[in-house]
């Protein structure tokens, strides 16, 4: 919500109005994917995708505000996002590729 | 979720108007801020207000520091509060105290002046499910004592309640000497952090000192040298996203090697955050690598000995001054 990340589930949509909202349809450009959209896909981020809207979401904000600068740092700043399949590995790789592409590009 | 109607006033003092119609707490129109807490205590039905009034845009969000203090308006975020560089500096507990509480979408949205206020999580006062919960409804009874209370309070608690707060800020703050300044229909008025959380007694239904309508609308951190060489230390059962089971918030004045004043609060333990004025004295005077000082520096022996029978053995030595303080050459804390 305008740039930070927020848990929907303690928002009530009637405070929202006026706010810029951007959810996991609104990161890829037409049909080119966000690089951590890419990123997932490359290193097995997700099993079941249950997840996957709220890890995405939650990882590029992770390095839009610059918390990639280790795994350990990263797992950090992720901590409240939890993947019952266990991928965090694979995770927390995709965030590494993500904010390296990201900082090139 | 009980339905409710969404007030929208459009200044602070429609807000507080509105409000001041209702009891004091639990009252049936209630205000809504970063809405963290409160929307989950409006999913689990803890709370069912008949209206909500959203202090959304209504108050200072603001933080300043200048030589008096620090000023942080009731409506700064835990995540801004936590990333200014000037708080960070000087006042690194707090800073520290923000960082190890919820998670970044959680300090995203709430606020200074809702952290304060947060609710407790005492199973039993969570979970509606248990009639038994005076805080939810006087004379119910207390389902947590000779429950699963392994997480509530070993200081403070009554035989009406034993719930903890929860707040790893207000720990930090009441160590510093923090105010805060609550403004009503009537004007605003200061109160000491430490006042401002009442003891459960047998009305464990009132947690503060807030009259009806009374809103927080700024904390104030009075500026002391103490406040530089500050720091939170948080045990919990796992390393991140979780409350704690002891959290000590430590500020150091220092003439040397040896504590010329310290401030020390405890968190996750009391009923309320507990501020240890007896640890205090007892380290002032002491060296930081003086164990035989700090060793009698402990007068939290009895609610050490119950945290460590009821949470773990780590958790009652966390209590005592000597893991958080001796051997400074060795301790992940800064002190000098």
């Amino acid at each position: 919500m305008d740039g930070k990340r927020v848990k929907s589930c303690l928002n009530l949509a009637a405070l929202a109005e006026g706010h810029e909202i951007t959810t996991i349809e609104g990161l890829a450009q037409g049909e080119e994917l966000h690089p951590l959209q890419a990123g997932f896909i490359e290193r097995d981020g997700f099993q079941c995708g249950y997840c996957t809207s709220g890890q995405i979401m939650s990882g590029v904000a992770c390095i839009n505000e610059g918390h990639t600068g280790s795994p350990a740092e990263i797992r950090e700043w992720m901590s409240s996002n939890l993947c019952r399949c266990g991928c965090y590995d694979n995770i927390v790789a995709a965030i590494q590729d993500a904010a390296v592409s990201m900082k090139g590009g | 979720m009980h339905p409710f109607i969404l007030e929208r006033p459009r200044d602070l003092s429609a807000a507080l108007a509105l409000r001041a119609q209702a009891g004091r707490d639990d009252a049936p129109i209630e205000y809504i801020a970063g809405g963290t807490d409160m929307m989950q205590l409006l999913q689990e039905d803890v709370r069912k207000p008949e209206r909500l009034v959203s202090l959304a845009g209504l108050l200072d969000n603001g933080i300043d520091i200048g030589p008096q203090g620090l000023r942080l308006g009731a409506a700064a975020t835990m995540a801004e509060v936590a990333a200014h560089p000037a708080v960070a500096g000087q006042f690194p507990v707090i800073s520290e105290a923000l960082l190890a509480s919820a998670s970044p979408q959680v300090r995203n949205q709430a606020t200074m002046g809702g952290n304060v206020l947060q609710r407790t999580r005492c199973p039993y006062f969570r979970d509606v499910g248990y009639a038994a919960c005076n805080k939810r409804s006087l004379g119910s009874g207390c389902a947590a004592i000779g429950g699963e209370n392994r997480w509530n309070a070993v200081l403070g608690a009554s035989d009406h309640c034993i719930a903890a707060h929860p707040s790893d800020l207000a720990v930090a703050l009441v160590a510093l000497g923090a105010s805060v300044k609550v403004r009503g229909a009537a004007g605003e008025r200061a109160v000491a952090l430490e006042d401002f959380h009442r003891l459960p007694a047998d009305t464990p239904h009132i947690e503060t000192v807030l009259e009806p309508g009374e809103v927080i609308a700024a904390i104030t951190v009075p500026a002391h040298p103490a406040a530089r060489r500050s720091h939170y230390l948080k045990l919990r059962d796992r390393a991140s996203f979780e409350f704690a089971l002891v959290s000590p918030a430590v500020a150091l004045d220092m003439d040397g090697p040896q504590i010329r004043e310290a401030r020390v609060a405890l968190g996750g333990v009391g009923a309320k955050p507990w501020r240890v004025p007896k640890v205090e004295a007892a380290l002032a005077g002491a060296g930081l690598d003086d164990r035989a000082a700090l060793r009698k520096a402990a007068p939290c022996r009895r609610p050490a000995a119950r945290c460590a029978r009821r949470r773990s053995r780590a958790a009652g030595r966390m209590i005592l001054p000597r893991p958080w303080i001796a051997s400074a050459s060795r301790s992940r804390l800064r002190w000098t």
